[in-house]
């Protein structure tokens, strides 16, 4: 099976599922966090952005909640990566397991939430643009995504369990790459000559192609949806390997 | 199973801190042989628990070899990887989701766990709210019920009551006879005697005796007795 056993991925999915109902418990709102938590942030960037640029684009707040939501189920992955091996320490000490079971957890969860917060925004844009023939290409760019969040979850595990210093360093640096995603701007309104920089961040062009589809019914770059995939599948082997490799320094560090 | 002159160091680091080796196990060799009961015992930080690690296949050495001859093992111990936010039902169907059974297979199990481990309507709590005891028996409880080859328990019965000690002790006697295996780590010298036919004395991760239970218990009483 693909980078861990097939009963793993069985177990992965159904520990994804437990997080989530054991994170919504501790919650005196539940699941609803799930939805609000985007609708918080895209309020704040909304009041501050508003205020700041008067003369802000049209449908500002429709072009914020698209590049908020597909943010956060990156963030959330990447973000929960840098300790899911240490927080896994009963497991890792007692059962011999591929590490790269537990970033593959951690973005099961994120995604699992992304897709019941993504079937709202749906809905809503929907609702208002109506749906188009583009939407068909969704997928291809969740895949995409899926695939990115998974190899970085995956790096930012190993590094943190290595170093795990470097879960400061983290946290800092998925803040800078939010401000460089595009979130709260359009690539497109960048100066010319910063705007190919801006696209080497996968997140900028998927939340760039998320907009167009829903928001301006226009088609995705495909071209760059399979060469991005493709890079990406290829780091999940490179990652899978470094796991294997360096699984004896990994189970020490946890164990310690 | 067998382990030939295994050693483990552990380092730990920093960058303001000077780098400290500790020699967990050094050139250890034990076999375990279906039907075995062997007990492993000795003073804390001594190697027991890092000597089952490497005998699940957790850890590997630094040195050494481990042979498993495709047995396959659990181990036990009360820093089990149970999830204490999750009720012990759900922690039962994750453990055996995690051993390779489907999520059908692994609920078909919780009746048998349930019945063995005596938690009654405990099991619909949440992990975190049970004693050292019942955490104890809902351990025991599951793995016995995955039926491995080799079952390695680290200090896990000693902190049951009574009649779960007697109970289990039973359950691993009747199970464990002929062609499964148990090895047992306790600093209770008597659950050790009553329970194995040969024992290991590990003292600063070197093996000081090895051999029948008797003997090398008594070797053990009389080291700590003279020292105190």
């Amino acid at each position: 099976m693909i980078l861990i056993p097939a009963h793993l991925w069985r177990y992965a999915f159904y520990r994804a599922y437990l997080n989530l109902i054991g994170e919504a418990s501790k919650y005196y709102l539940g699941w609803l966090w799930w939805l609000l938590e985007p609708i918080a942030m895209t309020s704040v960037f909304f009041v501050v952005f508003t205020y700041l640029r008067p003369n802000a684009m049209q449908d500002f707040s429709y072009f914020l909640i698209v590049g908020v939501t597909s943010w956060l189920w990156f963030a959330n992955g990447v973000g929960n990566a840098t300790a899911c091996l240490h927080g896994a320490r009963g497991i890792v000490s007692q059962i011999k397991l591929p590490k790269m079971l537990f970033p593959i957890i951690v973005v099961s969860a994120a995604t699992f939430k992304q897709a019941f917060v993504f079937a709202i925004v749906l809905a809503v844009m929907g609702s208002i643009f109506g749906p188009n023939q583009h939407w068909l290409y969704l997928p291809a760019l969740m895949v995409t995504q899926a695939l990115f969040t998974l190899a970085a979850a995956s790096t930012v595990a190993f590094l943190c369990c290595c170093v795990r210093d470097l879960r400061f360093i983290v946290t800092s640096g998925l803040t800078l790459m939010m401000f460089c995603s595009g979130i709260f701007f359009a690539i497109d309104a960048m100066p010319a000559q910063w705007q190919a920089y801006f696209r080497l961040n996968p997140m900028a062009v998927l939340i760039e192609q998320y907009r167009l589809i829903l928001l301006y019914d226009g088609q995705p770059d495909l071209f760059w949806c399979v060469k991005t995939a493709l890079g990406c599948a290829l780091w999940l082997v490179a990652a899978k390997w470094c796991f294997e490799r360096f699984d004896l320094t990994l189970t020490r560090r946890v164990i310690a | 199973m067998k382990l030939s002159g295994i050693s483990v160091v552990y380092s730990e680091s920093g960058l303001f801190a000077k780098a400290d080796l500790v020699h967990a196990l050094q050139d250890v060799s034990v076999e375990v042989n279906p039907g075995d009961k062997l007990g492993i015992i000795g003073a804390n930080g001594a190697g027991k628990s890092t000597l089952l690690r490497v005998m699940a296949g957790v850890l590997r050495p630094n040195a050494g070899e481990v042979d498993s001859r495709g047995m396959s093992s659990a181990f036990l111990s009360l820093q089990a990887g149970f999830d204490g936010e999750l009720s012990g039902i759900r922690n039962i169907v994750m453990h055996g989701m995690l051993m390779g059974l489907t999520r059908r297979e692994a609920k078909s199990r919780i009746p048998a766990v349930v019945e063995m481990s005596g938690l009654g309507e405990a099991i619909h709590r949440r992990v975190e709210t049970y004693s050292t005891g019942m955490r104890g028996r809902l351990c025991f409880s599951t793995a016995i019920n995955l039926d491995p080859d080799v079952l390695l328990l680290d200090e896990l019965l000693s902190v049951g009551d009574q009649d779960f000690r007697s109970k289990s002790e039973k359950i691993m006697l009747e199970r464990f006879q002929q062609d499964k295996a148990i090895v047992y780590v306790s600093h209770n010298a008597n659950m050790v005697k009553r329970l194995c036919q040969r024992a290991i004395w590990l003292e600063q991760g070197r093996v000081r005796a090895v051999g029948k239970v008797d003997e090398v218990i008594r070797e053990y009483q009389e080291a700590v007795a003279g020292r105190s």
